[in-house]
């Protein structure tokens, strides 16, 4: 299969080919293997993409850097034991608050009906996120990226 | 003084080939700190943050555009590193794994609503006040416009390569280092994105890139 000569004209302004390439890259271009015009193109918008840029930080937040990264690091493990406690506070709350009103035969047939249907709606929105969640995990090209 | 060393796959870090590489002594060094997070010490991990620091946060800029969101993503991405470190391979190179974090932080974030973007971009060449005219000081403005609004519009794919090489100044080898990809595959996929790049300013502008006519 030929090689696509153009496809160098990068890599060759940016000098990142070996000396033998670079010859025949050259031999090239002058024949016209190699896009005069696409050449002068990527040779204008490197000189426009290395007129500029990024800014820089400023020093001093290099100083609190660590700092700063540490307090997340223990944010979040402090985040995943609050919201573990959470959801076994709220789950039991809830078991509690069901048993209560559902099997409490002295409660208005019209609670314990709402109570019922209201647990019966969560549990369909939940057993349907989680099969969506499902799902996506199987089709999901990106499933291998930590996010 | 180097060595080379034969590195066991690891399904998860989602490389196909297997690529030896060489291991530095710095390496070596970033393997034993890498070890020592996972046994929990989370000390170990500031040398590993501070050697890494200032090229993640200019990544995040070059992504999102704003120094306080940089500096906060990029801090965020170290701590998720830390937190799913037990998971990752020292045997590995850190920074790839870790940019793949940085990165997909910078995509979710670019995707909310509210959010504050700049131009982060300043001359290559800083010129000195007073010595340009307002008419030049208004150009050189419009110009890095257009190259930030260009390299706004690419892709994912192409922003993060024109990041790595046009405003991190990274070589072909090492951006094949960070993306996990053939030198080869840099080349085609650089240039490809530069392209679109081009096509990209050509729009904005409404007028060819100079030494350029129209195919």
């Amino acid at each position: 299969m030929s090689r696509d000569w153009n496809e160098l004209i990068s890599a060759y302004l940016d000098g990142e080919l070996d000396p033998a390439e670079r010859e025949e890259f050259e031999q090239r271009l002058e024949s016209g293997d190699v896009s005069r015009t696409e050449f002068e193109e990527m040779k204008a918008m490197r000189g426009l993409t290395g007129s500029v840029q990024l800014r820089a930080f400023p020093d001093h937040e290099w100083d609190r850097y660590w700092a700063k990264t540490y307090n997340r690091m223990e944010r979040n493990l402090g985040w995943i034991f609050l919201s573990l406690g959470a959801i076994v506070l709220v789950s039991a709350g809830l078991y509690e608050l069901l048993r209560e009103l559902v099997l409490d035969g002295a409660s208005p047939w019209w609670l314990r009906a709402a109570t019922g249907s209201a647990a019966l709606g969560m549990g369909v929105l939940f057993v349907s996120v989680l099969r969506e969640r499902l799902f996506v995990r199987k089709t999901d090209p990106y499933r291998g990226i930590e996010r | 003084m180097t060595a080379t060393l034969s590195i066991p796959m690891n399904p998860s870090y989602g490389r196909t080939q297997d690529i030896p590489f060489v291991v530095t002594e710095l390496d070596r060094e970033e393997r034993d700190l890498i070890l020592r997070c996972q046994r929990g010490e989370k000390a170990a991990f500031e040398p590993i943050v501070t050697r890494y620091m200032r090229r993640a946060a200019a990544f995040a800029l070059g992504w999102v555009g704003n120094r306080d969101d940089a500096l906060d993503l990029s801090q965020e991405a170290f701590a998720r590193a830390y937190r799913a470190i037990h998971r990752f391979d020292a045997d590995r190179p850190f920074y790839p794994w870790f940019h793949r974090i940085l990165r997909n932080l910078c995509i979710n974030h670019i995707g909310r609503s509210r959010y504050k973007r700049e131009i982060p971009l300043e001359d290559a060449i800083p010129v000195r006040s007073g010595t340009s005219s307002p008419q030049e000081d208004a150009e050189r403005s419009e110009l890095r416009k257009l190259v930030w609004e260009g390299i706004a519009r690419v892709s994912e794919q192409d922003r993060e390569i024109l990041i790595l090489r046009e405003f991190q100044d990274l070589s072909y080898t090492e951006i094949a280092d960070v993306l996990d990809i053939p030198k080869g595959t840099v080349m085609s996929r650089l240039h490809n994105a530069r392209r679109r790049l081009r096509d990209r300013i050509n729009e904005i502008s409404r007028v060819p890139l100079a030494g350029s006519e129209e195919e």
